[in-house]
């Protein structure tokens, strides 16, 4: 056992890991009624189709039958099942430790996290995890043991965030870490660098990755009901404001209506999936989106 | 407490801490930029943003709040503290040391009284309540007070209003009466003027409180002058009424006779004027006679008169004794108490001694004149005494009310010196001619180109012939006294007197200024002639005064026409009754039979001793010494006593009771009444007061029983109203703005 594992075996720890993975139980089991299937081609026995040879295709998937009768090259292409590959982006910067509820955005990341890396090694799934701020935190590598769980577990409690957040470099490291296509969750509250996020999810989509977007934000944050003289201290060095919220409040919800569409559309036009969630939400609601998601990406890439 | 603010807010005690009270709304507003929560917030980037973009109006918008808010607050101050619109209305609210000089109208008319106050009391009351603001504001405030029957001495010049001067001020207003008589406005107002020049630095008001009666304005050029003066010099002028309308009046104008020839047990003839000078018909007017006291039996009473109308009323009253009487007339209580009653005083003699110089020693003309002055004993109170010429060289006639000369042919030097004393005395001198008359002795002597006792420059004896053609009367009047038996048209009495004989008027001589004809023949030729002579009456006639030259005596009128000749001409020392309320009495006294110390019993009861001084015997009045022996007739005393009792204000009669050296007494008696002009009671209108005054002297008209004026209510209450609409416009835009700067989650309602 490595020195960082023994620090997760403290008692506190040990309880917050003990409480994700609860969490997620719950949240999960409601929803395994049937296994998804990979959107991706690969090698397995059910067939789906021919496709004409190009150089570098294996020379070994060539359908010599097919050559027989046409005199064409052909490869047979069949549904590949359990090698999906996801690869959790958890945003831990210091912009995630505020919230107004019960949980915190780090948290309800944490714990979205972990429900959907569960669900997914219950699948038997490849689950691997980026943690990062302004770098990458920590990394676990896909794997689709049932044991990885804990693995991911104590990744997600990878100390107190207190760093700004480089969504660029980290999506860049990503996009080029990730060699096989696989899907890549980015469970953020893109609290960055606008052009550099867009930047990188264009990158991650170029490199073949299903995008999934998952948007954590709190209820303040997206009512912005406070009232009375309040300073506002910003995370992530942002500075400070003394101001009457109510004063301002319009024009605050128009700035981020502003942002959320501006996301929204950019997602939309590189098909990459958006869905802001609030912590206020239980996780059921990213969970069912998730899976709602997986089987309209199936049917989408099959028609 | 800054003079600025006592001028400028009834409340200015509320002033300074509700000014304090502003700072509650800043203080709030920078108390909650200091307590603030802290929130640890991600979301900077929007929250700048929105900052960014709202900054000035966020700015525009606080700052419009706090304005509002703090304009409530002075708003509620202003409300409680009322500030004054204009204080240059009214002076006592102005900053600077300001001098008010209340010129207090105490005239007869402001006696007029409705229910409970009278025009009077309004007056006073205004004064106290002035001297109630002006002592809330002390040290900045000066009064004087002038009355108009005084103005020359004010009762108060120049004192700073402050509690103890106020408490003075009460004191005095409630002694204070108002006169009885009619009252000089322009001299008052003059006074007034002097009185506020002397202050040329500080600011002026100028405070008439008055009933302001059209008669006072009707002919106000001289008063309109000196307000122009005052209103140029920068004196405010402020008019303060105190009677709001016109009562109904009625008055006793009149109460007269011939006192001077009455006597004790004679009946005497008074006449009675009464006027109505309300707007209204008065009916069954019943005018109460008292006689010493003691009331007539039967009252004067005139049925109806017209509003503005004046009766007169005739009555006989017999003084049973010798010696002072005193008779009033009394009307039934209405608004103005004072010419409800009139007063006469009387010193009735046992009987009236009448002089008649005959020329005749058989005085066969004169016994005619004697039947008509004295057919008994009593029955007309004339005491004739027949003498001859030579009576007047030895005798004083002072004690002779009139000298009928008859037929006297001349006079010797001496005896005319006497009746010309006399007669310039104020004795009465009658001529009768006949043919002892010498007109060249008469022309001389006694005409004396106008000078002397005669009136007329005589010619010679002449005849009026009889003009069967003309069948008309002898003689023709002019309306005089005299001749009231002859008066009206077809009287009977004038056919039947004939006359033959009569002196002509020297032909060419024409009555000089000063000699009247008040009969003539049908020829033109006087036969009656009046001249005034000093305090005398001259009346000659042309004719006989026995039948020789005319069958007159023969008639009934002949005994009519020479009492009234009596009546006429009789000394009128003994009548008083023309003296109006305010006349001094005149106090002269002889060093040697009177004492200096004299007693005067007012009309109202109460007893003053006045001691008099020496006096040059050239400033002795005649007329006024109240004893006819000492002006008439004997040579002036060297050593007099004189004073002058003023206090006469009160209408009534006074007694003046001379201590003589050999320890009796002498009284004087004067009976004084109220002005007639104080009497009518129209009020003059302000745009009558405005137009007398013209558009160049602006003034300030304040209405009766409006004090809010004094207290600055009126202008104050405008801003007021102006403070309550602007206090709610303030709230109603707070709210709103309030409203729309605030979050409502209920009115905002979505969540992203």
């Amino acid at each position: 056992m490595t020195h960082d594992s023994k620090r997760f075996l403290q008692p506190e720890a040990i309880a917050r890991i003990s409480r994700l993975e609860l969490r997620a139980r719950q949240v999960v089991e409601g929803f395994l009624s049937g296994l998804h299937r990979s959107p991706y081609f690969g090698q397995s026995v059910e067939f789906v189709q021919h496709r004409e040879y190009v150089p570098g295709d294996d020379p070994r998937r060539i359908d010599w039958k097919a050559w027989s009768k046409t005199d064409r090259y052909y490869i047979k292409q069949y549904e590949e099942d359990t090698n999906l590959r996801c690869t959790l982006l958890v945003d831990v910067s210091e912009s995630m430790l505020f919230g107004s509820g019960p949980l915190n955005k780090a948290d309800y990341a944490a714990t979205l996290a972990a429900s959907l890396a569960f669900l997914l090694l219950r699948q038997q799934d490849s689950v691997g995890l980026i943690a990062f701020d302004q770098t990458v935190r920590s990394v676990v590598p896909p794997r689709s043991r049932r044991n990885h769980l804990q693995a991911i577990l104590t990744a997600l409690d990878a100390g107190h965030p207190e760093k700004k957040t480089d969504i660029l470099g980290v999506l860049r490291q990503t996009a080029e870490a990730q060699s096989q296509r696989g899907m890549i969750v980015l469970i953020s509250d893109l609290f960055a660098d606008r052009q550099g996020l867009f930047q990188g999810l264009k990158l991650l989509r170029h490199r073949g990755h299903d995008v999934l977007v998952l948007h954590v934000m709190d209820d303040e944050e997206l009512d912005f009901n406070y009232a009375g003289t309040t300073r506002f201290e910003g995370l992530e060095g942002l500075g400070d404001l003394v101001c009457d919220p109510r004063a301002l409040r319009d024009g605050y919800l128009a700035a981020v209506q502003k942002f959320l569409e501006e996301i929204r559309r950019h997602c939309a036009k590189n098909t990459i999936d958006f869905q802001t969630i609030r912590t206020s939400e239980h996780l059921d609601a990213a969970l069912a989106h998730y899976l709602n998601h997986r089987i309209g990406m199936r049917q989408t890439i099959r028609a | 407490m800054p003079a600025w603010l006592t001028s400028s807010f009834f409340h200015p005690e509320f002033v300074l801490p509700g000014a304090a009270l502003v700072a509650i709304p800043i203080a709030i507003h920078l108390i909650n930029r200091m307590r603030f929560r802290r929130v640890k917030w991600a979301a900077m980037e929007f929250l700048l943003q929105s900052q960014q973009r709202n900054r000035r109006r966020l700015l525009l918008e606080q700052l419009l709040l706090l304005l509002l808010r703090t304009a409530l607050v002075l708003g509620l101050v202003a409300l409680v503290a009322r500030p004054i619109l204009d204080p240059g209305q009214w002076s006592l609210f102005q900053g600077r040391k300001t001098h008010h000089l209340i010129l207090l109208d105490d005239s007869g008319s402001m006696r007029d009284r409705w229910e409970e106050t009278s025009g009077f009391a309004g007056g006073l009351e205004i004064i106290r309540k002035i001297a109630a603001e002006g002592e809330r504001r002390p040290g900045s405030q000066n009064l004087t007070l002038m009355l108009l029957s005084n103005p020359d001495q004010p009762l108060f010049t120049l004192r700073t209003l402050d509690p103890a001067f106020v408490v003075e001020l009460r004191r005095k207003l409630q002694n204070l009466e108002c006169s009885h008589r009619s009252l000089d406005l322009a001299a008052g107002l003059k006074a007034a003027q002097r009185q506020l020049a002397e202050q040329p630095g500080a600011a002026r008001n100028l405070h008439f409180i008055s009933d302001f009666r059209l008669r006072d304005w009707d002919e106000a050029a001289t008063v309109a002058d000196t307000l122009r003066e005052m209103h140029a010099a920068g004196v405010a002028l402020n008019f303060v009424k105190t009677v709001p309308e016109r009562h109904a009046n009625l008055g006793v104008t009149e109460l007269s006779g011939s006192v001077q020839v009455a006597a004790a047990n004679v009946p005497l003839r008074l006449k009675v004027g009464l006027r109505n000078y309300g707007d209204q018909v008065a009916r069954n007017v019943r005018l109460t006679i008292l006689v010493d006291g003691r009331q007539l039996p039967a009252a004067v009473v005139a049925p109806e008169l017209e509003a503005g109308a004046e009766t007169f009323r005739e009555f006989d009253v017999r003084f049973p004794t010798v010696g002072p009487h005193e008779v009033r007339a009394v009307l039934p209580s209405d608004a103005l108490e004072q010419d409800n009653e009139r007063f006469l005083a009387l010193s009735i003699p046992e009987t009236n001694p009448v002089l008649i110089i005959d020329g005749e020693p058989d005085a066969a003309e004169s016994s005619y004149l004697l039947d008509a002055l004295a057919p008994a004993p009593g029955i007309t109170g004339f005491a004739p005494l027949i003498e001859s010429p030579d009576y007047l060289r030895r005798h004083p006639l002072d004690k002779f009310q009139c000298v009928f000369a008859i037929n006297v042919a001349e006079l010797p030097d001496d005896a005319r010196r006497n009746l010309e004393d006399f007669v310039a005395g104020g004795g009465g001198l009658a001529w009768f001619l006949g043919d002892r008359v010498r007109p060249a002795q008469y022309n001389e002597q006694l005409y004396r180109s106008g000078q002397g006792v005669f009136p007329a420059r005589l010619g010679a004896i002449a005849e009026l012939a009889v003009d069967d053609t003309n069948p008309g009367p002898d003689l023709t009047f002019t309306a005089h006294p005299l001749f009231k038996i002859f008066a009206g048209e077809d009287n009977g009495f004038v056919e039947i007197v004939k006359v033959s004989r009569y002196f002509a008027v020297e032909s060419g001589w024409s009555p000089p200024p000063g000699v009247r004809v008040l009969a003539s023949l049908r020829n033109k030729a006087p036969l009656f002639l009046e001249q005034r002579l000093g305090n005398g009456t001259v009346v000659a006639c042309l004719t006989s005064c026995g039948p020789s030259w005319n069958n007159w005596p023969l008639n009934p009128s002949y005994v009519v026409t020479q009492l009234d000749l009596e009546k006429y001409i009789a000394r009128r020392e003994n009548s008083q009754d023309h003296r109006i309320v305010g006349d001094p009495i005149q106090i002269v006294l002889d060093a040697a039979q009177f004492s200096p110390v004299v007693e005067i019993r007012r009309a109202d009861g109460a007893t003053e001793k006045l001691t008099a001084v020496i006096a040059p015997a050239k400033t002795q009045p005649a007329a006024a010494s109240g004893n006819p022996a000492a002006s008439a007739g004997r040579p002036t005393p060297a050593a007099q006593f004189a004073d002058e009792y003023r206090n006469t204000d009160s209408p009534g009669v006074y007694a003046i009771v001379r201590k003589r050296l050999d320890g009796g007494e002498d009284t004087l008696r004067y009976a004084y009444n109220v002005p007639e002009s104080e009497s009518e009671l129209n009020l003059t209108t302000d745009d009558q007061i405005k137009s007398r005054l013209g558009p160049d002297t602006p003034v300030q008209i304040q209405q009766v029983g409006n004090f809010s004026w004094i207290h600055g209510e009126e202008s104050g209450q405008e801003i007021q109203d102006a403070v309550l609409y602007f206090l709610l416009a303030c709230l109603v835009f707070e709210q709103v703005l309030a409203l729309k700067l605030s979050y409502h989650p209920r009115l905002a309602g979505a969540r992203s």
